[in-house]
């Protein structure tokens, strides 16, 4: 055992030194295009996504929906049956989170930056635009476990917050492992991301299948239906009234 | 649930015993062990577990649980394994963990199941008798009866000394995986005469006392239907949420049997809103037999007592910290008056991470008797063969970093419960909460 641990060190020293890294928009810039380019982003007006959650090996399972338009607003609906029921969105005003545990809250601070970076509109390809600062690292051990192919990865720095690791194969330039923290009024908590069962829809490339660890539980999303440019009245965005 | 897959003796090959390396039995309980094995050793809050040399405990129980001469044995040799760990939330359920049941015990026409599975059978066909049995001066005592039950039908009351349940002696029990404090084996035995009181709705089950004269008396008690529907939430075992709530005088009491995000939270909180609009001067939180739950309700639950924020503790995972903090929620106005908390052997878990926090925030008094000391974070996987291992994979530690594990909440006031006491038909532990509930100023 301990041998394997010193073998596993020495193979990992050089290689870090041998392999330079790309620049972070460089990767961010292979990404763009592995997901259909910016063009063909840039014709999207909304989305509507449904998503099947399982807890794994824990016997839950529930759903989740999420709504984006062009100008930004946005909201997701998580139940998790026999738990709950999540919502966060933005409605143009206000980010703002309503859950059975925190009850209904108008979100600021790292938990805000958080929310305004996973419900941006279409920003899979401009990334670089939603963080304060990227740049290339080399992949955090986490990721390496989990992919089974050579990652290129960039740090992303959040106007608050602690920045994530968001890393991509080195072949298709397509996300493959995120690590980071999800800010809440606990404390943050460390995530994985895993991506995988990508598809492409109207000239855009998306994954359909998530997986999420947060200390001992991994939740599986799998994408079951996704509609571009649905009518998406306003109202759906609106805050709940306390 | 479906009955084991284990083969039954002789089936798969001659005279060779079904647990015989190689056959399909084995390699089931090979893989429940190494699947309970390495979720210990991957997802244990502790990454040194306490120090024990875990590879060298698989060396030596593998084989011994492999070659176990019956299934409750493999479970107990398991059990056992996990057992000196000496933590609680840690253990192994499957398919024919326990012996059969005993010849009086009458099973419902549609028996499709072993009882012994019933703990983890979800669904609305499994109901009991209508009592609670608990250790009371030492004795299995009913403490409380379901009026209109199948109990109160047969004239059992509180006070009654329970000797057998379907014919087993409840002084038997048998081993735990690990040496248990009083207050656990109290704990223990209160939840294996639950679980042998639940079957089949319509099943029968006999139960030998002493009435109140200490006449003993033998009755055959059917199994009644849940008063409501059971909820099963990952993987616990299926309960009958139950909350309850009423007045007496400017005090309002509030009880519920488990921790729910769904539907508990919501009636619980229904219920404090409606003693603060009424003017309650004091809310008694009943947690006598709450055994926890999803540990995320004691935030909103909390928030609804407090005007200003409050830190219950910190859930200490593997790698990471959260703070069981309350935030300030749009449109919910708290209770400010006094808060009591009534606790028994049976308050465990998220009851005792609920109310050490409040009493050491000095939101709450907690009266009654120190708690069952099992206050750990855990996820309850899936094993292969229909066998569970629940993990233990995060610790609590109160706000001044006390640890409630192993220690229980004790409480502001003491009370002892004696059988005269049920007999009498009095509820002594109620009585001394309203006692300090009047005294405190409005």
């Amino acid at each position: 055992m301990t041998i394997a641990v010193l073998i596993s060190l020495l193979a990992a020293a050089p290689a870090q030194d041998a392999t330079p890294l790309r620049p972070a928009q460089a990767i961010l810039a292979d990404y763009a295009d592995a997901v259909g380019g910016r063009e063909a982003w840039k014709k999207l007006r909304g989305v509507h996504v449904k998503r099947s959650l399982t807890v794994a090996g824990q016997g839950a399972n529930g759903s989740e929906e999420h709504w984006a338009t062009a100008d930004g607003k946005n909201l997701s609906v998580s139940t998790l049956q026999n738990v709950g029921t999540f919502r966060q969105g933005w409605d143009g005003r206000t980010t703002w989170s309503q859950d059975p545990v925190f009850g209904l809250r108008k979100l600021d601070g790292a938990e805000a930056e958080e929310a305004r970076i996973n419900g941006a509109w279409n920003a899979e390809p401009d990334l670089a635009s939603l963080y304060l600062n990227v740049k290339s690292v080399p992949p955090p051990k986490e990721a390496t476990a989990e992919a089974g192919a050579s990652l290129e990865c960039v740090e992303l720095q959040k106007k608050l917050g602690k920045p994530s690791v968001l890393c991509f194969d080195a072949k298709t330039h397509l996300r493959a492992v995120q690590t980071g923290v999800q800010p809440s009024p606990g404390g943050d908590i460390p995530y994985k991301l895993v991506f995988g069962d990508w598809r492409t829809i109207k000239g855009i490339k998306t994954w359909y299948l998530e997986k999420m660890t947060a200390g001992p539980t991994t939740v599986e999303g799998r994408i079951t239906s996704l509609v571009f440019d649905e009518k998406i009245p306003a109202s759906r965005f609106k805050m709940p009234k306390p | 649930m479906q009955p084991p897959a284990f083969v039954p003796l002789g089936a798969d090959g001659g005279s060779k015993a079904p647990w015989h390396a190689g056959s399909a039995a084995n390699q089931i309980r090979q893989a429940i062990f190494v699947g309970a094995w390495t979720a210990v050793h991957d997802k244990h809050f502790d990454k040194t577990l306490g120090g024990l040399d875990w590879d060298g405990l698989r060396r030596k129980y593998e084989p011994l649980a492999l070659a176990a001469p019956d299934e409750p044995t493999f479970y107990r040799l398991l059990n056992e394994m996990l057992g000196l760990l000496g933590q609680s939330h840690l253990q192994v359920h499957g398919p024919g963990e326990e012996t059969a049941p005993p010849p009086d015990e009458i099973p419902a026409p549609h028996t499709k199941t072993a009882a012994a599975d019933a703990i983890r059978e979800a669904g609305d066909d499994y109901g009991d008798p209508g009592l609670l049995i608990r250790i009371i001066e030492g004795k299995p005592t009913i403490t409380r009866v379901r009026p209109g039950s199948s109990a109160a039908g047969a004239g059992l009351r509180p006070g009654f000394l329970v000797t057998h349940i379907g014919g087993r002696a409840l002084a038997s029990l048998p081993p735990s995986g690990r040496a248990l404090r009083p207050v656990e084996e109290r704990f223990r035995l209160r939840q294996l005469a639950a679980r042998r009181l639940a079957g089949l709705v319509g099943s029968r089950v006999s139960l030998r006392c002493l009435d109140e004269n200490d006449r003993p008396i033998e009755v055959m008690l059917e199994r009644d239907p849940p008063v409501a529907r059971a909820i099963q939430v990952l993987n616990m075992s299926p309960v009958v949420p139950e909350v309850t709530s009423r007045q007496i005088g400017e005090v309002g009491i509030v009880a519920f049997n488990v921790f729910l995000l769904q539907p508990v939270l919501a009636e619980v909180q229904k219920a404090i809103d409606g003693f603060r609009a009424r003017g309650d001067k004091a809310i008694i939180i009943d947690l006598r037999g709450n055994p926890g739950g999803i540990g995320a309700m004691v935030i909103p639950l909390a928030a609804r007592l407090s005007a200003t924020p409050l830190t219950l503790g910190t859930i200490v995972y593997r790698d990471f910290s959260n703070v069981l903090a309350t935030t300030a929620s749009l449109g919910i106005k708290p209770f400010t008056g006094q808060v009591i908390i009534l606790t028994d052997e049976g308050t465990a878990s998220t009851s005792e991470i609920f109310a050490a926090g409040l009493q050491e925030a000095k939101r709450a008094l907690v009266v009654g008797d120190t708690t069952a000391g099992a206050a750990l974070g855990s996820i309850i996987e899936e094993l292969p063969g229909g066998a569970v291992v629940q993990i233990p994979v995060a610790d609590f530690k109160t706000p001044k970093g006390m640890t409630i594990e192993g220690r229980g909440v004790q409480p502001d006031r003491r009370v002892f419960e004696t059988r005269a006491g049920f007999l009498a038909g009095r509820d002594v532990v109620l009585d001394a909460g309203l006692d300090l509930a009047k005294a405190s100023r409005p």
